[in-house]
């Protein structure tokens, strides 16, 4: 068997392992999934790694450690290594590049060598290995080579590591790739009035008239000093013609300088708007499941009030800044952006991650907007809306709504109701509102569950002090049975339990029932 | 909130009188044939006029400028210290100032949509059961019922009633009559005697809850001679 043959067999054997693609995938989540949780662990523990090296190597440049800080420098070393073996492994998936380049190459009807084969592989492998944060690595290895003490330099690439492991820092360090066309307007102007300066004070004073003039490098060097207002005041100008520059060189700079700073705030403060968001979608990227409330009203806040306490996960969002404030500020997972920006509900994985959403905006032709975005991604996702006007609620339903509440027609009901029956409507109002006891929970009964067949009197309601108010019989035509009798109904799988009782009770009693 | 409301009043057959500052808003009830007024109820001689104290059994303060709403129910409960007031309003805040104010109940539009919602999502069948139960006029109903003096129920254990099996009902709970304790769950820590006045609340479909009120108004000792 040839090697070509070897290596073919080998590719094959890797694509059919599921063990090897489980692997894989397990390494790639913790080296470069953003949104795992194991990579921040492992980030961490990165950073600490990198920190307490580059302290070893400070420290080592005056003073004899003991010998024990070597040993764990050169752990620390083969983990670096590791690490970068580990990222050059998953860049990329070469078995399944060169069985793509053997298939092709057997649909051309021509015989590879083994060159041919593996080239696309290796291409992609260099690509990695030239990428400027794998440069970054291994340069980080270098300072540990002891033998060679300028490579000692590359103790600041050990330090450049850190960006990796920090998405905050990348984050804001883009500021000045975005911002490059006005960086460099500047840096031209910076370097004419340099230039400009450093040849007028050669020329005056660099035959002679100023001892600490003695080369064009010594000018420029004055010129730097002066325009970025540091003034040293090693050489300083001794003929009229030099302090004339001086002042046009230092009015200059600080016209440069000012407008250097303020690019540089703006678009940080910009950035960090970005900053927040990218965290915000890296603790909902954490999140199994979770549900979308867009738009924060009073209703929302409402709703945000109920599922907290229960518990469950939800994401906010708005366009506005202040609500987004007030949001945060109850600790609820909250980003101030448009929900009708596709790309944001794609990075938020709807359809995936989010099953269910909650729009509830107070313009109806946003709500509107706002469930044909979602409805576009994923057809399925069940959303419930909020209509501010009654002619608006059929276009609502047609636009996708699952359901749509409209409060002015509850509330106005709900008015109408307590106008009749205001004992009556406020013993079912707290119910309703779950602030205290008793509560009304739904139970679905699901096979292996032991009251499946049982009669209701049978199944301890009575233990718990619960009361039935009903059970619902049959998934696609609900039947409704009202306060069934106890000794005659018996119960069937997937009929749903309505009861009533203390909220610990009904805690228990499920409890029970899930054990059987 | 106002039109939907007086559209639901409307169907209850009650004497409805609407005041507005909005000339627009009272020519558009006008014309769904309302008797509706423009005026502005901030004065009391305008609450007067509409028969606050004398007439008027309640009052809805729905506007959407929530000071008024305030001093409108303000000076109504000057006026008349019975008369019911029901208001809107959004945040909690707004609803204290406006129990403050005098309002018997304050109902905020946005919170039962936040309940609603949450209801859905989390419990959809109680949505489903709840809102036939509270919003429609079919079948299942909640009901209050006052114990009259001298009912069958008069002087019996709360707990061996036994209503619930008799009349196939579902009993809430009770509301004691002259008491500070307020509402009362049915659950087994209720230990005491229903007694005339007392408000159970019920719930159950038509036909049952009236056999109960029949029974209810039966007198005692002609019960005992029947059985």
């Amino acid at each position: 068997m040839s090697l070509k043959q070897i290596l073919l067999n080998l590719c094959y054997r890797l694509a059919a392992s599921p063990r090897y693609r489980e692997i894989k995938k397990g390494v790639y989540e913790i080296l470069e999934d953003e949104t795992s949780h194991r990579k921040h662990l492992f980030d961490s523990f990165m950073i600490f790694l990198v920190l307490s090296t580059v302290m070893i190597l400070v420290l080592e440049i005056k003073h004899q450690l003991p010998p024990f800080v070597y040993l764990y420098e050169n752990i620390a070393v083969v983990i670096f290594i590791i690490e970068w073996l580990g990222r050059l492994w998953v860049s990329s998936d070469a078995h399944v590049s060169i069985i793509e380049e053997q298939q092709r190459y057997e649909l051309e009807e021509i015989e590879p060598s083994l060159w041919m084969l593996i080239r696309p592989a290796v291409q992609q492998k260099i690509r990695f290995v030239l990428s400027p944060m794998s440069i970054i690595d291994l340069l980080a290895i270098l300072p540990s080579y002891r033998p060679l003490r300028i490579l000692r330099f590359f103790l600041l690439f050990r330090l450049f590591k850190i960006f990796r492991y920090t998405q905050s820092i990348n984050f804001l360090m883009r500021v000045f790739v975005e911002k490059r066309f006005e960086f460099f307007t500047l840096l031209v102007l910076f370097a004419f009035m340099v230039f400009f300066a450093a040849t007028v004070i050669f020329i005056f004073e660099g035959g002679g008239e100023n001892p600490h003039v003695n080369n064009f490098f010594d000018a420029i060097y004055w010129a730097v000093v002066t325009i970025t207002t540091v003034g040293f005041g090693d050489i300083t100008p001794h003929t009229l013609e030099g302090r004339f520059v001086t002042i046009f060189l230092i009015v200059g700079g600080l016209g440069i300088i000012s407008f250097v700073t303020s690019i540089i705030t703006t678009s940080m403060t910009e950035k960090l708007n970005e900053v927040k968001a990218h965290h915000m979608m890296q603790e909902a990227g954490k999140l199994k499941q979770f549900l979308l409330v867009c738009g924060y009203s009073r209703m929302s806040e409402v709703l945000a009030e109920t599922l907290t306490q229960e518990g469950h996960k939800f994401l906010i969002l708005d366009t506005d800044e202040s609500k987004i404030a007030k949001a945060l500020k109850k600790r609820y997972l909250a980003m101030q952006a448009d929900a009708t920006d596709i790309a944001l509900l794609r990075e938020l994985q709807v359809g995936k991650k989010i099953k269910k959403a909650v729009v509830a905006t107070e313009d109806d032709a946003i709500n509107a907007s706002i469930i044909l975005s979602l409805k576009s991604i994923d057809p399925d996702i069940e959303l419930f809306t909020r209509a501010n006007e009654r002619k608006n609620k059929s276009k609502l339903y047609l636009a996708g709504a699952k359901e749509v509440i409209f409060p002015y027609e509850s509330a106005s009901i709900a008015a109408i109701e307590y106008l009749g029956k205001p004992v009556a409507f406020d013993a079912i109002d707290n119910i309703l509102l779950e602030r205290h006891n008793p509560v009304i929970e739904e139970i679905e009964v699901v096979g292996g569950m032991k009251i499946c067949g049982e009669k209701l009197s049978r199944i301890g309601i009575k233990k718990y002090h619960l009361k039935v108010m009903g059970v619902i019989r049959g998934r696609e035509n609900r039947k409704f049975y009202f306060h069934p009798k106890a000794d005659q109904f018996t119960l069937q799988e997937q009929d749903i339990l309505l009861v009533i009782g203390d909220f610990e009770d009904i805690a228990a009693f499920k409890l029970r029932l899930f054990k059987g | 909130m106002a039109r939907e409301l007086v559209q639901l009043l409307k169907e209850r057959k009650l004497v409805i009188k609407i005041a507005a500052t909005d000339p627009l808003k009272v020519y558009d009830a006008r014309e769904a044939g309302f008797d509706a007024e423009v005026m502005d109820l901030g004065e009391d001689e305008n609450l007067k006029k509409v028969g606050i104290g004398k007439d008027v059994d309640t009052l809805f303060c729905v506007s959407v400028d929530h000071h008024k709403n305030l001093f409108v129910a303000l000076s109504a409960r000057h006026l008349d210290p019975d008369l019911k007031i029901i208001a809107t309003a959004t945040t909690i805040e707004d609803e204290k100032k406006m129990l403050l104010a005098g309002a018997n109940r304050v109902i905020s539009p946005q919170e039962i949509g936040g309940h609603r919602v949450y209801r859905l999502i989390r419990k959809p069948t109680v949505f489903d059961v709840m809102d036939s139960l509270l919003f429609s006029s079919s079948g299942l109903m909640i009901t209050e019922v006052q114990i009259p003096k001298g009912a069958f129920l008069d002087g019996i254990p709360f707990q061996k009633s036994g209503i619930e099996e008799r009349f196939d009902l579902l009993v809430i709970g009770i509301q004691q009559a002259n008491s500070e304790k307020g509402f009362e769950y049915n659950t087994h820590k209720v230990y005491r005697k229903i007694a005339a006045g007392d408000i159970l609340v019920v719930i159950g479909y038509q036909p049952q809850i009236e056999a109960f009120e029949k029974a209810l108004k039966t007198k005692k000792e002609k019960k005992e001679s029947l059985s």
